[in-house]
């Protein structure tokens, strides 16, 4: 492989030398890049992807889901696993999606606030049981076994991010290792496989990626409980928000809903999701957006510069077309051009 | 590589901040350090002067300066309390010379890099030139290449650069950074180093006793002359091993023979441990006898204080706000924090606690929030 990447003259800038390809040979790098990005996902294993020192946010079980909300918003982190001390194992995951259930339990029974106020992690299940959610699966995997494996795994689940889990030798009981998320998964592929440059098939050529999905929107007056509701009917992780010629102009995230129920005030569910959206911190990364003809190789070099969880595909008038999704894309390099 | 963030450096910044903010306090902050920040003027040489401050000095002692969280909890309790505990901190630091365990950071150990994936130019660059410098690898007789760097105590990162390509060795100790890119590491511990001046002293003695022997050859060529036979073995110039530790080895033992007498060990828990009654009784023993002596050795009282060193929490050298920081990394802990418990005050009726433990060849700093009552 390494002689296809040397094959680039040395003077001509890259555009050039994408533009000077061929079709017949874009299709035969993007297969070989594919391959290789396989094989590296195939000889590393998650524990690589940790840094040498690392923090990690456990939260117990019986802690009431509005302080649990709050230790969220003060490490900045927007998903958490969860220790049962009383059989002293791992139990799931506590993400944005269990605080949107939250919400919807509460505006389908108002009359029940005492309850949603003094509401545990452990009676988050019986809240998805009450609105008949289907709950996250709480998938797992060794950190010694390979990263593949847990690409694979990781697509399986709604959560997008998948724990690992060890086995203390003594005792037996389960170590909460680390979370890896998607996210984390395709930055340390675009941080440390170079055959991420390869891939130079634009998106409208790879009918795996732009197949048309069924997008909900919403604009900026629609009630933000509409677009909660919209989260949950259609398990994604975010609406976005349109204006009247359909031009993308922001995007409601399922982590949006953290700061919207911050100190456990379930008062705000009538805003307008642009007021909702003014609850938002100051550092948001802002909306990412591509074109059918940009390709996986910038999108991977976004990836490794920015933190993004999605990308919306829009026209030359910035009118939504399409969604690509984190999961999409994994997918695409797990089994793609096959 | 401007990107790359150096752990240790960013280390080194918090400990400045910790620094600035007990100078701030006031309290037992040692004069030398802030002398330090008050001297200088120009920013930029302050900063340097800190950091070759800490740099010099061992890392026990860094945290020696900083005073104990129960001289803040306590404020209360009065100037003679802190006056006695500003006064033990001196007392210890002109008592602690710089520990014989911790080598001069001057001292490096030679340590071979070697890259043996191919590829016509390779250099090597990392954390010990701050990113900056590339260092060239000598190609060696068998298709590696390979260069001695030496390097002082602490945790090297490094990547490769194979024919303008950055790249890391599969054969080397790997681990990501803050960013998540994949570099190689060496631990560089002060047993290195020790090993490696024990390994110089051998050669430098089996060099002297070369000397020594060739001399002594035409020394005894001319000992009937000179007659200063004597004078060779007490000044250990002779190699008689006998003559050398005449009397102190007989001395030692008998040492020894006494220690083991005077002690010896049991299997029953003495009562005062286990018994509630003998425990209070003990106490209230102790407590009266603290009295009698007007409350002079009241000491046992308050609990111990905490090693200085495990005042360096590394979750408190967290940011929050760093947005490339996303997949939590911390700084690399002292060894001897690990399997440590620190805890939080409790607010809001919740507690965290947290520990460093090794997972494997990596720190996982794990913080537990439960509340407090279960």
């Amino acid at each position: 492989m390494s002689d296809v990447v040397a094959a680039v003259p040395a003077t001509a800038t890259p555009n050039d030398y994408i533009e000077s390809l061929s079709p017949e040979q874009i299709e035969h790098d993007q297969k070989i890049g594919l391959k290789a990005i396989r094989l590296f996902l195939q000889s590393k294993t998650s524990y690589d992807v940790l840094p040498v020192s690392y923090r990690l946010v456990v939260l117990d079980t019986s802690l009431l889901v509005k302080k649990s909300l709050t230790i969220l918003l003060q490490n900045n982190i927007v998903s958490a696993p969860l220790w049962n001390n009383k059989t002293s194992r791992f139990a799931g995951l506590l993400t944005s999606s269990d605080f949107v259930n939250v919400i919807q339990y509460y505006f389908q029974f108002p009359e029940k606030f005492d309850l949603v106020d003094l509401l545990t992690l452990d009676g988050l299940r019986d809240i998805e049981k009450a609105i008949g959610v289907a709950p996250i699966e709480t998938g797992h995997i060794h950190p010694f076994k390979l990263l593949y494996e847990g690409c694979i795994k990781m697509l399986e689940s709604k959560a997008r991010r998948i724990p690992l889990i060890d086995e203390d030798e003594k005792t037996h009981r389960e170590i909460v290792v680390s979370v890896l998320t998607q996210y984390r998964i395709l930055k340390f592929v675009a941080l440390n496989c170079r055959e991420t440059k390869m891939l130079l098939k634009p998106l409208k050529n790879i009918s795996q990626l732009c197949e048309p999905k069924h997008i909900s929107k919403c604009t900026m007056d629609t009630p933000v409980i509409e677009v909660i509701h919209l989260l949950t009917q259609n398990s994604v992780s975010s609406i976005p928000i349109i204006n009247e010629e359909e031009k993308l102009i922001n995007v409601y995230e399922a982590v949006d809903v953290l700061a919207l129920v911050k100190g456990g005030m379930y008062t705000d569910l009538d805003l307008s999701v642009g007021d909702a959206l003014l609850r938002r911190a100051e550092d948001f990364e802002g909306v990412h957006t591509c074109t059918l003809n940009d390709r996986l190789s910038t999108i991977m070099d976004t990836i490794r510069k920015s933190r993004l969880h999605r990308l919306f595909v829009v026209d030359e008038q910035g009118k939504l077309i399409n969604v690509i999704t984190l999961s999409d894309i994994l997918k695409y390099i797990l089994s793609g051009e096959d | 590589m401007s990107e790359q963030n150096d752990i240790s450096m960013l280390d080194v910044l918090e400990a400045l901040d910790n620094i600035s903010q007990n100078t701030e306090q006031g309290d037992a902050a040692p004069v030398r350090r802030k002398s330090t920040l008050i001297l200088t003027d120009e920013k930029d040489s302050e900063k340097m002067h800190v950091e070759l401050d800490i740099l010099s000095l061992s890392e026990g002692r860094i945290s020696q300066t900083q005073t104990p969280p129960e001289t803040r909890d306590q404020q209360q309790h009065q100037q003679q309390h802190q006056q006695q505990q500003q006064q033990n901190q001196q007392s210890q630091q002109l008592q602690i010379p710089q520990p014989p365990s911790q080598p001069d950071p001057s001292v490096t150990v030679p340590f071979d890099i070697k890259w043996v994936q191919g590829g016509e130019k390779v250099y090597v660059t990392g954390s010990f030139t701050g990113w900056r410098k590339m260092i060239g690898l000598q190609k060696q007789p068998d298709g590696t290449h390979m260069v001695t760097l030496g390097l002082p105590v602490g945790t090297h990162r490094f990547r490769f650069v194979i024919d303008n390509e950055l790249r890391f060795s599969d054969f080397l100790p790997t681990a990501t950074d803050q960013m998540g890119n994949f570099v190689n590491y060496v631990e560089v511990t002060p047993e290195h180093v020790q090993m490696h001046l024990k390994q110089k002293s051998q050669l430098e003695e089996e060099q002297h006793e070369r000397e020594r022997q060739e001399k002594s050859r035409s020394s005894s060529q001319s000992r009937g002359r000179v007659g200063r036979s004597r004078a060779d073995s007490t000044f250990g110039l002779t190699n008689d091993d006998d003559d050398m530790g005449n009397g102190y080895l007989r001395y030692y033992d008998d040492e020894g023979d006494l220690m083991i007498k005077s002690y010896h060990y049991i299997n029953d828990i003495p009562p005062i441990f286990v018994e509630p009654k003998v425990m209070e009784q003990y106490y209230l023993a102790i407590d009266e006898q603290a009295r009698s002596k007007n409350g002079q050795q009241q000491a046992w009282l308050h609990p111990p204080q905490l090693p200085p060193h495990l005042e360096n929490v590394i979750l408190n050298n967290f940011n929050q706000m760093d947005k490339d920081n996303n997949s939590g990394a911390l700084p690399i802990p002292n060894h001897v924090v690990l399997n440590h418990l620190a805890t939080t005050s409790i607010k809001h009726n919740t507690l965290a606690v947290a520990s460093v433990v090794r997972y494997k060849r990596k720190y996982v700093t794990q913080v537990l929030y439960a509340p407090l009552q279960l």
